[in-house]
């Protein structure tokens, strides 16, 4: 009698294979994408700091720089402005929100910045902080 | 003796080609994949080296900026620093060349007067530029992997950009 693989046996093999192949294919693109966004999360991160110590800056300017709304912070002949639109670094966007927190003497800022990891993925980071007008006379 | 009566048995000219082709389809595979490894651990190195760099730089600056007494930013790429802490004052950060020198008075040896390489030898700092901004320093760095192989996949440029208060302005 003949000896030979079973047509079973030749569909479970190739079946295992290609189990193995798909696995360590996902295992390194799954390391390759969380190096990837740890990096982009660095950089997103470096912009929202920038934009924190930006508005701390503004408010110790003047009390009145911070008027409520979204709000982009651009540099303008050696000082900071507010603007109308978001600010953009390649494809890192960064949204400075300014409302009144408890009191229009308390105002919340929240600084986000968001990004397309890829077409199908948004990431964005975040930090909200409240500013106060301590320096306001009272009567 | 052979009896003659039964056949030879060997390979066939069909299967010998067969083997070897198979054999060069698995050893060309083989040997690209290979080839791929060696290439992707010296990318991820040479990325490796830039990150932490830049890290290292901004990380630096940082705390010198917001410890600083006063700041005087001599032109865009050179930075002094009169520090808070007065056994450690002052504090300079300059490019010069191919890396970025750092100096400071706390009786080690790297003074002012002779500043040390702050980043590693294989690393190009490119750009190093400062703007102060109502008692903020803004500044980006922008480092590249210095190396002398034409092989595009080791190249890795990178560029942080950060800010810092001077927080004594506060």
């Amino acid at each position: 009698m003949l000896k030979g693989f079973s047509l079973i046996e030749l569909i479970l093999a190739i079946g295992l294979f290609a189990i193995l192949v798909a696995g360590s294919v996902g295992i390194i693109n799954l390391n390759n994408n969380s190096v990837r966004l740890a990096s982009e999360y660095d950089t997103a991160y470096s912009y929202l700091n920038a934009g924190v110590e930006g508005i701390r800056s503004l408010k110790k300017q003047s009390w009145s720089n911070l008027d409520n709304g979204d709000h982009g912070l651009i540099i303008d002949s050696g000082n900071y402005v507010l603007q109308n639109d978001p600010d953009n670094w390649n494809k890192y966007t960064r949204t400075i929100e300014i409302s009144n927190g408890y009191s229009a003497d308390v105002k919340e800022i929240k600084v986000t910045v968001s990004w397309d990891f890829s077409p199908t993925k948004n990431e964005s980071i975040s930090e909200t902080f409240f500013l106060t007008n301590w320096a306001k006379a009272t009567l | 003796m052979r009896n003659l009566k039964k056949p030879l048995k060997g390979f066939t000219l069909l299967e010998i080609i067969i083997y070897a082709a198979l054999v060069g389809v698995f050893l060309t595979g083989a040997i690209s994949l290979a080839w791929n490894l060696v290439y992707a651990g010296l990318k991820s190195s040479a990325q490796n080296e830039v990150t932490n760099n830049l890290n290292l730089v901004s990380k630096k600056l940082t705390y010198e900026i917001k410890n600083a007494e006063s700041i005087t930013i001599n032109n865009s790429s050179s930075i002094t620093i009169e520090s808070l802490d007065s056994t450690r004052n002052e504090v300079t950060f300059f490019l010069d060349g191919q890396g970025l020198m750092f100096g400071v008075d706390d009786g080690g040896s790297c003074s002012t007067d002779s500043p040390c390489l702050l980043t590693g030898n294989k690393i190009l700092v490119t750009d190093f530029s400062l703007e102060e901004v109502d008692g903020v320093v803004n500044f980006e760095i922008l480092m590249k992997y210095n190396t002398n192989s034409s092989n595009q996949r080791l190249n890795y440029e990178s560029s942080i950009y950060g800010a810092a208060s001077v927080r004594s302005l506060e």
